[in-house]
């Protein structure tokens, strides 16, 4: 007898116990529970993730927590709060107007332009003016049909619309709180949003479909002025 | 994985494979139930002697047959098997040993001299009723 056969003995030996667990896995006739499978799944999905070692274990994803709590802790104690500004509406209704002006976290330059995605057709850029405090843009169709859209400060503007010969109501549209003035030649929509007040008038008698899409379509001007 | 590339047949790397596989299932059930099981299992008993690996593989050599062997080996308690196999076929170091049977490095010391000592006793028991 060698200390090969000895080897062989002993390797046979060990086979013996495991002897009965097929080899391949298509003759394991088991199915494993829908819960199980959905768990080895996600498994596998995470450990193909690069993050995978730092959350392997009940003790890393603590730490990762921890960490990760201690550091906005760290940042909410450290810099301004990232929050928008909350700007409000005051409203003063006068006997002849209603007047708005702000409070809140009110706005004192432009920053940021904001311009309109969508005007409706025949109409054409016809001024586009930055004022202290405010942007004004104007377009006009050739029925001499006039649309302004004016993106202001909050902190000293004051806006008074005519409270005799039309109607104000206000409708949310995405969100926004919007004001809709009317009246037999104007409509106007004024509405707050990232601190600043906006209006879009109106005097070419366009549905207030159109209003609502122009309000909607307010987007971060790429180039500034 | 060195372990593994190192292992010179299917057989054995299959045989490592699910008796790691079953330790660690093992040890999962043991945590999950908390039982709090002695370290060392084997037998208390005195080791007269110590038993090299030369002496040892001298001994079995000399005087027995594979298949008398083999039937000493299938004799032997699963603890014993296990620590001589992954010694002598898998080449294993006791503490590498001691990872993959998940047993204390003392433990594997004197089972795998225990395993020893019972294989020849063994093989001595079956000449004997021979005679």
């Amino acid at each position: 007898m060698t200390i090969v056969e000895f080897k062989q003995a002993l390797r046979e030996a060990a086979s013996t116990e495991f002897q009965d667990i097929p080899g391949d896995d298509t003759r394991i006739a088991h199915n494993f529970s829908p819960q199980f499978q959905r768990k080895m799944d996600k498994l596998i999905r995470n450990e193909r993730s690069s993050a995978w070692h730092l959350v392997n274990t009940a003790a890393k994803r603590t730490a990762v927590i921890l960490i990760a709590f201690l550091t906005l802790s760290t940042v909410a104690l450290s810099v301004d709060s990232i929050r928008e500004p909350v700007v409000r509406f005051v409203e003063k209704v006068l006997r002849i107007s209603t007047d708005y002006t702000f409070e809140g976290d009110v706005t004192k330059s432009i920053t940021q332009e904001y311009t309109l995605g969508f005007v409706p057709e025949g109409f054409e850029l016809v001024q586009s003016e930055a004022l202290d405090g405010s942007i004004i843009t104007l377009w006009e169709n050739t029925d001499g049909g006039m649309i302004q859209y004016i993106q202001a400060i909050t902190s000293s503007s004051l806006i008074s619309i005519d409270a005799e010969h039309g109607a104000t109501r206000t409708i949310l549209i995405d969100d926004k709180e919007v004001k809709l003035f009317q009246d037999n030649d104007v409509c106007i929509a004024m509405w707050i949003e990232n601190g600043y007040v906006f209006e879009i008038i109106d005097n070419s008698g366009l549905s207030t479909e159109d209003t609502i899409e122009m309000v909607r379509s307010v987007v971060p001007a790429v180039i500034g002025r | 994985m060195k372990l593994i590339s190192a292992m010179e047949t299917p057989a054995d790397i299959r045989n490592y494979l699910l008796k790691a596989t079953k330790n660690t299932a093992l040890n999962e059930l043991k945590r999950k139930h908390r039982t709090n099981l002695p370290l060392d299992t084997t037998p208390d008993f005195q080791i007269a002697f110590d038993l090299t690996d030369d002496a040892f593989l001298e001994q079995m050599t000399q005087r027995a047959r594979y298949d008398q062997i083999l039937d000493a080996i299938l004799g032997l308690d699963d603890i014993y098997r296990d620590t001589l196999y992954d010694h002598f076929v898998l080449e294993m170091s006791v503490s590498q040993i001691a990872k993959h049977l998940n047993r204390n490095i003392s433990t594997v010391k004197k089972q795998l001299l225990r395993g020893k000592k019972l294989l020849l006793a063994k093989l001595e028991q079956e000449e004997e009723s021979h005679l």
